[in-house]
């Protein structure tokens, strides 16, 4: 596998690049006026949050001007804009927080805290943001449990302990269900509305290995894909079949960071990692005998740490690496 | 600025705290040099300032350390294994005014903490050999609770509840608060794996995933030949 030339991608018409200051890790992209959020990753307590404007056409992508950003206690985990207003922002770190994207300046809305001392909190993980109830936010945290926010009261819904260890991820499959994926090893399926139960569907062979990510499949939502913490490999889940993958992606080289499903198309996942590479895999509906290569991949100037595959731009997958974040046409 | 009389030491009394508070309540912090004029306190400037710092101003958390405090303080310093006072002298420089700013508009927007109900699901697993893919006859479902001890129902057909949780997990009612799924009993039936990936020999059509009706979006039918992404041929063995 070849490396492409790094320089020349810059110029490339369907690769445009951002270059922060400091390192990149979240990532989140809105519907028109499509702008991009990125966070810094610094280790140390000041970091912050810069807006990007992307354009399409044009093929741009600069920083908003007016220029709008805050700043951010630790890095933040997770970015992501409300499902359809792209004026609403939410982070998680310390805290859960939503920001109003104003036109000259960005308002902190509101802190969700549910600790019941105001100066110890839980870490949050992530969270993933309910489509179908945008009222509704789902945290995850190191302290084992995850938090169904409804954000227009600023309560907390539910409070469930989740798992035997940290929760790394968390992600919505419908209006009250969700799955979570934790240091235990396990992807567990909960419903609002049975509360006093979860379903585990996988977990990861080795006992306690700890599963890093959670994606679902937006446009199938039998289809969920997860990666092991230290491995290469991307597990494709089928809910109908638990305890066992459907399938197991292995061609990165290192270990992979981030997955992403197509948001348009039910049959296509995006995988990153420590290889540098991005690999888009079209899933067959029969697997041969030697496993599944992806259809496509992409070479980035170092390690990958995040991607993102936003409905709001289905036709463009964000990473982000070292310093900086790349938007790259599918 | 001379004095006649020496300035008090030792402990203050409850007067002079009195005299003090209102002294900075009046002016603010600050101009230290001033505070003991005008409060009439007969006291150095730095003693009156260390005694605002220390122990008169209003958010200074009082009380015995907690467990959880003291926990945290033993680990910190055997991490840092800095003095106490290089710590201090780097909060004070360094930190204290970009984290109270912080701290302070977490206090005003956090809203009141009601109690929450914190509840506990207790997992339930499904035996590796149960799928529906096959449309073979099921095995097992069973349950993981918390203490040792596992139900035993009479067994409504495993399958259905299977079928009935996750088709009850995708629909679109907004049900209440009522059980999902029931309960069923639990009895091993071993059967060999179903569905393999790479070590099969041949492909075993099992009615895979995603069956028929996927339409494929015609924007990634093909993706676009961008020259930025390798396309990697697609074997006719490996893929379909």
């Amino acid at each position: 596998m070849e490396h492409s030339s790094h320089e020349s991608l810059l110029k490339h018409p369907n690769s445009i690049t951002y270059e922060s200051p400091f390192p990149l890790y979240a990532l989140a992209i809105s519907h028109s006026p499509y702008r991009v959020a990125v966070g810094s990753f610094l280790e140390t307590y000041n970091n912050r949050v810069d807006i990007l404007s992307f354009d399409p056409d044009a093929l741009t992508l600069k920083p908003h001007h007016p220029p709008l950003s805050f700043d951010h206690p630790y890095p933040p985990t997770k970015l992501m804009f409300h499902p359809s207003n792209p004026n609403l922002l939410a982070s998680s770190g310390d805290f859960l927080r939503l920001w109003d994207l104003r036109d000259h300046s960005i308002e902190p809305l509101s802190v969700l805290n549910n600790s019941k001392s105001s100066d110890f909190c839980a870490p949050l993980t992530s969270f993933d943001w309910n489509e179908v109830e945008p009222r509704r936010i789902g945290t995850s945290s190191i302290d084992t449990t995850c938090t169904v926010w409804d954000i227009d009261k600023g309560v907390v819904e539910t409070q469930l302990i989740a798992h035997d260890k940290e929760v790394y991820d968390i992600a919505w499959g419908e209006a009250r269900v969700f799955a979570s994926v934790s240091a235990d090893g396990s992807v567990r399926i909960f419903d609002l509305r049975d509360k006093e139960h979860s379903t585990i569907i996988y977990e990861s062979p080795q006992p306690d290995t700890p599963l890093l990510r959670l994606a679902w499949n937006k446009q199938d939502l039998r289809y969920m894909a997860t990666i092991l913490m230290d491995s290469n490999k991307v597990v494709i889940l089928d809910i109908r079949s638990p305890t066992m993958p459907v399938a197991e992606l292995e061609r990165h080289a290192a270990s992979v960071n981030a997955i992403a499903w197509a948001p348009q198309s039910s049959r296509h996942i995006c995988s990153a990692g420590d290889d540098t590479q991005a690999l888009i895999w079209e899933l067959p509906t029969v697997a041969g005998p030697n496993g599944i290569d992806p259809m496509s991949m992409y070479s980035a100037g170092s390690e990958i740490n995040q991607l993102q595959w936003s409905a709001a731009v289905p036709d463009w997958i964000a990473v982000a690496f070292s310093n900086k974040m790349q938007l790259l046409k599918v | 600025m001379e004095r006649s009389s020496s300035v008090r030491k030792g402990a203050w009394a409850e007067e002079e705290d009195i005299l003090l508070s209102q002294c900075i309540n009046k002016y603010g912090e600050g101009k230290w040099h001033h505070v003991p004029l005008k409060a009439g306190l007969n006291r150095c400037r730095k003693s009156c300032r260390l005694r605002w710092l220390n122990y008169l101003r209003p958010n200074i958390k009082r009380g015995d350390f907690k467990a959880d405090e003291v926990d945290l303080i033993i680990r910190l310093h055997t991490l840092l294994g800095r003095t106490a006072n290089d710590v201090k002298n780097y909060w004070n420089t360094h930190l204290r005014k970009k984290v109270l700013c912080h701290s302070n508009s977490v206090e005003e927007k956090a809203p009141d903490v009601a109690k929450v109900k914190v509840i506990k699901p207790r997992p339930r697993t499904f035996s590796k050999n149960l799928t529906l893919l096959s449309g073979k006859s099921p095995s097992a479902e069973s349950f993981r609770p918390n203490s040792n001890t596992i139900n035993n129902y009479p067994t409504p057909t495993s399958s259905d509840n299977l079928i009935a949780w996750w088709e009850s997990l995708l629909d679109d009612k907004e049900g209440d608060e009522t059980d999902a799924c029931k309960k069923s009993g639990v009895h091993e039936e071993p059967k060999p794996n179903l569905w393999v990936n790479e070590i099969a020999p041949e492909a075993k059509v099992i009615g895979g995933f995603f069956d028929e009706d996927m339409n494929i979006p015609s924007c990634l039918a093909d993706f676009s030949e961008t020259g930025l992404w390798d396309f990697l041929n697609a074997e006719e063995g490996a893929l379909i």
